[in-house]
């Protein structure tokens, strides 16, 4: 049975257990698939420009190492914030404790956000009594140093966890005029199926 | 910040500024003495110690080959660190492919396959002469809108000088004023969706204005899935 997030609302316990939103869950998918010129499918690799060695999918791993280059386990890692000054909280996972709902959010501050996650909950008792406002709440998945802002909203599709992180987006003035760069955003993820048959 | 070519309701078109300062921090790791940690790619497997090839070379024997040798790890090259890499195909007998066609299949939520077309790349166009980002006349009261998408991305939209600083309140405070958001398009119909970046997502666009005093905030939001139920 899938783990379910417990919450707390005027008194009242519910129960829901998370499932991720995504794309193709919605619209399908796509899959690249390679042919060489006998229309044979190819398996994609890697190859090391160092020494022609091909390396297969799946063949790399990402490890940490200390300054002389010895493997370092995640039980020998403290986290730090990204100037390195100071250690991170680690925290417990939404999943370990009753989440409270007391703090509602408007409008402006659930839309200045920007979403790591979406989760669907289907507990109609639960929706019912979120009705059309929206709340706020510290939300971890898994726990430790991540931590997002979660938001409760009801949507004609059903009733929704975002998980996410602010973004500001400040009134400016006349005199807040700013310049345009050449700079060039690095090519985005590659894309995937795409339907907007939503319109 | 970068440019985008936008028009307004009355499809006077300028360019201006968009950007963000928003960036999700990422944890430095340091070991427990305190001492710098880096992370890098080190190689695993091997064409070599990869199933296929030792299942052929050693059958049913293979898992006792497991215990007594160790044939899926090569000690001469596992572990090694790996600055850089370059993404080959291979045909089934293991050796680099050439004249690779690459196709895309496109399938459907349920599984179900629905075409094979060639693979193509996306390019941008938020910033093309002449062909500047469109509203589209569909207007969108703005809780409706929030409560309909995942807005995936944001960008603030701002001015260059004081011509487009008018330009760009305006449209934010019709936008405030009628507290909705205006879905716009590119292309030269001004209908298609908007990509950001060459070999970029597309995403339906949308607008939002907000107003105080003599001051502005015009967002772009971007979006590419319905707030659904699965």
């Amino acid at each position: 049975m899938a783990k379910e997030l417990q919450f707390k609302l005027s008194g009242a316990d519910y129960s829901a257990a998370p499932v991720k939103l995504e794309r193709k869950k919605i619209y399908g998918w796509t899959d690249t698939v390679a042919t060489d010129r006998s229309g044979e499918v190819c398996q994609s690799a890697y190859l090391s420009p160092d020494d022609s060695l091909i390396i297969p999918s799946g063949g790399l791993k990402q490890a940490v190492v200390d300054s002389n280059g010895r493997w370092l386990d995640k039980t020998e890692l403290k986290a730090f914030s990204e100037d390195g000054a100071q250690e991170l909280p680690v925290l417990p996972s939404s999943f370990d404790a009753p989440i409270e709902l007391k703090t509602k959010a408007t409008a402006q501050e659930f839309l200045d956000n920007d979403w790591e996650s979406v989760y669907q909950l289907d507990n109609p008792d639960l929706a019912a009594a979120v009705g059309n406002d929206i709340f706020k709440f510290e939300f971890s998945y898994r726990g430790g140093t991540n931590h997002n802002d979660g938001y409760l909203m009801n949507t004609p599709g059903g009733l929704f966890l975002f998980a996410g992180d602010k973004q500001e987006f400040p009134l400016v003035a006349l005199a807040d005029e700013t310049t345009i760069d050449d700079t060039e955003e690095p090519v985005e993820e590659s894309i995937d199926e795409l339907d907007f048959s939503m319109f | 910040m970068r440019k985008i070519n936008i028009s307004n309701e009355s499809k006077r078109d300028a360019e201006v500024a968009f950007g963000t300062s928003f960036h999700r921090p990422s944890p430095v790791f340091k070991t427990t003495k305190g001492g710098s940690s880096f992370s890098q790619r080190n190689i695993k497997a091997t064409m070599a110690t990869s199933d296929d090839i030792l299942i052929e070379k050693f059958g049913a024997a293979l898992a006792d080959e497991l215990v007594k040798a160790d044939p899926e790890i090569d000690m001469e090259i596992f572990g090694r660190k790996v600055e850089s890499v370059k993404k080959v195909y291979l045909t089934s007998k293991g050796k680099v492919a050439y004249g690779v066609s690459l196709n895309e299949h496109v399938f459907l939520a349920d599984g179900t396959e629905k075409e094979v077309r060639p693979e193509t790349d996306t390019q941008a166009n938020i910033a093309q002469d002449g062909v500047p980002i469109r509203w589209t006349g569909k207007l969108i009261p703005r809780d409706k809108a929030m409560r309909m998408f995942m807005f995936k991305k944001s960008y603030q939209i701002q001015h260059v000088n004081g011509l487009t600083y008018d330009f760009l309140f305006d449209m934010a405070k019709k936008l405030a004023d009628a507290d909705s958001m205006m879905l716009v398009g590119g292309g030269p119909k001004g209908i298609d969706p908007v990509v950001m970046a060459n070999g970029g997502t597309p995403y339906r666009a949308f607008l939002e204005g907000r107003v105080d005093g003599d001051k502005y905030a015009l967002i772009l939001r971007l979006t590419n899935m319905e707030l659904k139920s699965i």
